[in-house]
């Protein structure tokens, strides 16, 4: 055992990598919203990047350590209070046993990412008060002369902020984006779109003035992806998340590009953002960048682990 | 010698590519993407993550550094989406003769009372039937299963016979029972687990669509026929 939940947050779960090969049968690849945090959170540790972690919504989960734990948090935190005294996000940080740790709120983003070493077990469902979540093997590296303290920070911190955006949401258009003339094609960058309060891990309804377009074509079911802006008879958009159906029927108007998902799985119900159309050659351009720039990071976060283990 | 049918190919993501034959529901062009899939399943290329047959079009999902990384090693300098692009259309016209058919036939009783079947009678009186006369309606075809889709495990079928064709709910219901059987328009289907929904409910079975280890009873080559059992039988069937 590692951890155990001893309050539980709004919406606790264990994530991995969206699950491949299933979408033909009806089931969502699902994975962490955030898939940035998912894996800055398991290189910390020293994790491979598919290493189950915790995500949290705000108001998060309240913990205590049943082992000791080489653990690092990210995401809508930037600290948090472990045993009443701060500690920070984007660390890597040995916990004692019996510490506990808890989050304040923090409304600027959505989600916390929290990884152990070893990575969780995976445990299906939303997490309760009283469950205790196992790390998945033991560690590989010593901790001694960690001694009375409750926790030791190794001591660096990962800078992420260069992988978020807040203000605008980047899209190519879509199949049925022709049911809009060019002027409310050329506005979307001009208009706010807000994230309703009916927004979940399946999708986040946009609230913004209603979208004026032809009349809508009865479409037949047809795959739908992470990151699809639907448009509903309403006039509003409902962009498709993490846990999307399959298969949808609304005119598909565009999609968030792959590069920006991470941004806008961490916006908060409320916020709002604008969108800015893009090419395929410019979305796969950004994808390959942000990769390039999370690899840098994944590799130095490793070289510092095993330089600081190395030494002791 | 196939004949180039037409279609139209486009990414709908940054990692997804859908070959779209067009036109309405049938079974031909149903026909075309479950052997365009079995073609693609058998040339795969590192890097596809999901291949989604719909009723007339393919969704590719693939990991789009895993096949940039692939591409590099053959030099090749195209944009991702258009390699992709170009293996669905080089398996478009594959010959299909290596393509096992495999045809599953399944009955699925389902009991058509009032109580479970919340819409059968709304059904009726839209076509001026009986609640007797849908029923043989819907007994009497035997369903194809187009795709999966929607939720786990559920399956779109058709075509239901045009006397018995009825529009969804303008507004969903926030809850359908799993085991509900609906009308939306061409379509039948099941609903695998609750959930909400807008179909019309004609009936219920008491079968299960997917078992714990996830199989499911329902894919495309499955011929589904529904047999009409009694309230009786059914809450029997029901209970464990």
């Amino acid at each position: 055992m590692s951890i155990q939940i001893v309050k539980a947050g709004i919406l606790d779960s264990l994530q991995g990598l969206p699950s491949k090969g299933k979408q033909h049968e009806g089931f969502s690849p699902g994975g962490s919203m955030d898939l940035l945090a998912h894996r800055i959170a398991n290189a910390l540790v020293g994790n491979k990047k598919e290493a189950i972690v915790l995500e949290m919504h705000l108001p998060a989960a309240t913990i205590v350590f049943t082992k000791e734990t080489l653990f690092a948090f990210t995401g809508a935190a930037t600290t948090a209070l472990l045993n009443n005294e701060t500690v920070y996000a984007n660390q890597p940080i040995v916990v004692n046993a019996g510490s506990i740790l808890s989050f304040h709120n923090q409304q600027d983003s959505a989600r916390i990412y929290m990884a152990v070493q070893g990575g969780f077990i995976f445990k299906k469902g939303r997490l309760q008060k009283n469950d205790a979540l196992a790390s998945a093997h033991s560690f590989d590296y010593h901790f001694e002369g960690i001694g009375q303290l409750h926790a030791l920070a190794l001591g660096w911190t990962a800078n992420t902020q260069e992988f978020y955006r807040t203000n605008s949401i980047r899209c190519i258009q879509g199949p049925n984006i022709h049911v809009l003339d060019t002027k409310e094609i050329a506005d979307f960058q001009n208009t706010r779109f807000e994230i309703d309060l009916q927004s979940n891990r399946m999708g986040f309804r946009l609230k913004s003035k209603p979208i004026q377009h032809s009349i809508l074509p009865e479409l037949l079911s047809t795959a739908v992806t992470k990151g699809t802006l639907q448009l509903t008879p309403s006039g509003q958009l409902i962009v498709l998340m993490a846990d999307h159906q399959t298969t949808g029927g609304y005119p598909r108007i565009g999609t968030v590009i792959s590069a920006d998902m991470a941004s806008l799985a961490q916006m908060p119900i409320g916020s709002s953002f604008s969108i800015s159309w893009v090419s395929m050659l410019e979305a796969e351009a950004l994808l390959l960048q942000q990769e390039s720039n999370l690899q840098q990071l994944e590799n130095a976060c490793k070289f510092r682990l095993q330089e600081y283990f190395s030494e002791k | 010698m196939s004949t180039m049918l037409p279609f139209q190919l486009y990414p709908i993501a940054d990692q997804a590519v859908t070959l779209d034959f067009g036109g309405p529901i049938s079974e031909e062009t149903n026909d075309r993407v479950h052997r365009l899939v079995a073609s693609l399943q058998q040339n795969m290329l590192p890097g596809i993550t999901d291949i989604i047959p719909a009723y007339n079009s393919v969704t590719v999902v693939y990991d789009y550094m895993t096949v940039y990384q692939e591409q590099l090693k053959n030099e090749n300098i195209l944009p991702v989406y258009l390699c992709i692009e170009n293996w669905i259309q080089n398996h478009l016209n594959d010959s299909s003769s290596n393509i096992e058919e495999v045809r599953k036939e399944i009955i699925i009783p389902v009991c058509y009372d009032k109580s479970v079947g919340i819409d059968i009678e709304f059904v009726a009186k839209q076509h001026n039937l009986s609640i007797q006369q849908v029923i043989e309606l819907h007994t009497a075809k035997t369903y194809r299963v187009f795709m999966n889709g929607f939720l786990p495990g559920f399956a779109y079928m058709g075509i239901v016979d045009p006397a018995i064709q009825t529009p969804r709910h303008d507004i969903p219901r926030p809850l359908v029972t799993a085991g509900s059987v609906g009308i939306a328009g061409v379509q039948t289907g099941i609903y695998p687990c609750n959930s909400p929904g807008g179909w019309q409910i004609i009936g219920k079975t008491p079968i299960s669509l997917i078992d714990e280890n996830e199989n499911l009873l329902l894919t495309p080559g499955s011929f589904v026929k529904f047999e009409s059992i009694s309230l009786l039988s059914f809450e029997k069937l029901m209970k464990p």
